[in-house]
């Protein structure tokens, strides 16, 4: 069921998010993040690592920009175990714990998903820029693209998943 | 050789990480360096068709609007050819004539510094790479690689990308390209201090890169600044085309272009 959800949020990505830029036109929302960051908590960091690389590589596929969503996927999955402990409630995770604002609540997936977005977004405009003097702005868009995914991602929380257990919080 | 097997299972992890990083380098330097044809070539279609269905949903939104424009652009053209006609008394010359074929974007963006555009149609309809692109008559990119069906177009807004312009119809030429960080400002370098220099001045193409025919629009003139070679100045070019709203776009080919590519090869071998 994971799986079929990120790569049908990969082909949305690719058919309809990746024409949508905002503020200029240099601003895509990477909402196929959404999808990504359900994948259960409890998983072993191998599952986190090849899942958003896999991801990743359909996306480069689907849209032509090969390596480039491959390599910010690594990157991603290899911070994701980081990223999560550093935001693990004080008693930790619960078996039946989801990366939901249903399960962990508002307060976690906010600041979860805005790290995971910063890390993936500056990661994909850093390579796609490739020099160095243009590091800076590509820094600045990669925190625009990751506060715009934020905010969506946080809407299709409450719009597509359906509570099925209370908040921690 | 037991001691490097237990070595990497300990550190399978790192391992995994650092291999798929690498593949992904790999990947990507691929694609941005002289051997990417292969991977365009494999998995290029698919990419093409996806993005292809995606322009095709943009474009229905779009319909009244470009028709507008295309039925302006008709009758412009309409014009010049009634106007070349009667120049030439209806004959072209076929030796060195451009041959023009329609086509479209389906999938490209702005401001990224090495952003590639796809297009259609590819190499069954004649697209070959080195072709250049117009758009609305606008000096638009050049055709890098093409697969069966699709081409990738490196498109004026590329930090790789080097063109040739000329300040008017028959000013000093110099090398026009883009830095990278503002879409709306190229560079046109190696222009002597002491030519005259007006704002909003156009400047065209010189056809010295085979890739557009000669005194096709690229942008106007919006300032100027010293260049790092003294007696020198970059001027500042606001491209005319409008990198947002690209769609249907032309194909140009340049008659006996081969023959002369290999002749300037020559000469440059000679050198």
């Amino acid at each position: 069921m994971t799986v079929l959800r990120i790569l049908f949020w990969v082909v949305l990505q690719a058919l309809i998010f990746n024409g949508i830029n905002v503020f200029g036109s240099e601003i895509t929302p990477q909402l196929h993040l959404f999808a990504v960051l359900l994948i259960p908590i409890q998983v072993d960091r191998f599952v986190w690592l090849f899942g958003c690389a896999a991801a990743g590589l359909a996306l480069d596929i689907c849209t032509g920009t090969y390596g480039l969503h491959l390599l910010a996927g690594v990157l991603l999955g290899a911070a994701i175990p980081t990223i999560y402990r550093a935001f693990a409630p004080r008693d930790g995770y619960e078996v039946s714990d989801r990366p939901t604002v249903h399960g962990l609540g508002f307060r976690w997936v906010l600041l979860q998903t805005f790290t995971c977005s910063v890390v993936y977004c500056i990661a994909v405009e850093s390579i796609a820029s490739f020099q160095f003097h243009l590091l800076s702005a590509a820094v600045w868009r990669g925190l625009m693209c990751a506060v715009l995914t934020t905010v969506l991602v946080l809407l299709l929380q409450y719009l597509v998943l359906r509570s099925s257990k209370k908040s921690r919080n | 050789m037991r001691n490097l097997v237990l070595l990497a299972i300990r550190n399978g992890y790192a391992l995994a990480v650092l291999g798929l990083l690498g593949f992904g380098s790999a990947l990507y330097m691929q694609h941005h360096g002289p051997g990417r044809s292969a991977w365009f070539h494999t998995t290029g279609e698919i990419a093409g068709n996806m993005q292809d269905l995606r322009a095709d949903w943009a474009s229905y939104m779009e319909f009244g609007a470009e028709n507008e424009r295309l039925a302006a652009e008709v009758g412009t053209l309409r014009e010049e050819l009634l106007v070349l006609r009667g120049a030439t008394g209806g004959r072209l010359d076929s030796s060195s004539h451009w041959t023009v074929m329609p086509g479209a974007v389906v999938s490209g963006t702005v401001g990224g510094a090495r952003t590639l555009w796809l297009a259609k149609p590819g190499a069954l309809a004649g697209v070959e790479p080195g072709m250049g692109v117009l758009w609305n008559g606008y000096a638009l990119g050049v055709v890098q690689e093409v697969s069966a069906n699709f081409s990738r177009v490196m498109p004026l807004l590329h930090i790789d990308g080097g063109w040739s312009g000329r300040l008017g119809a028959t000013g000093a030429s110099g090398g026009l390209s883009w830095d990278g960080h503002d879409a709306r400002i190229m560079h046109l370098s190696g222009i002597p201090r002491h030519v005259y220099l007006q704002m909003g001045d156009t400047v065209f193409s010189t056809g010295f890169d085979l890739i557009f025919p000669a005194g096709l629009p690229m942008g106007v003139v919006e300032g100027s600044f010293d260049a790092e070679v003294p007696d020198f100045v970059d001027v500042r070019v606001r491209p005319l085309s409008d990198f947002s709203k690209v769609q249907h776009v032309q194909f140009l080919k340049v008659g006996q272009r081969d023959e002369q590519r290999q002749l300037m090869n020559l000469e440059n071998a000679v050198q």
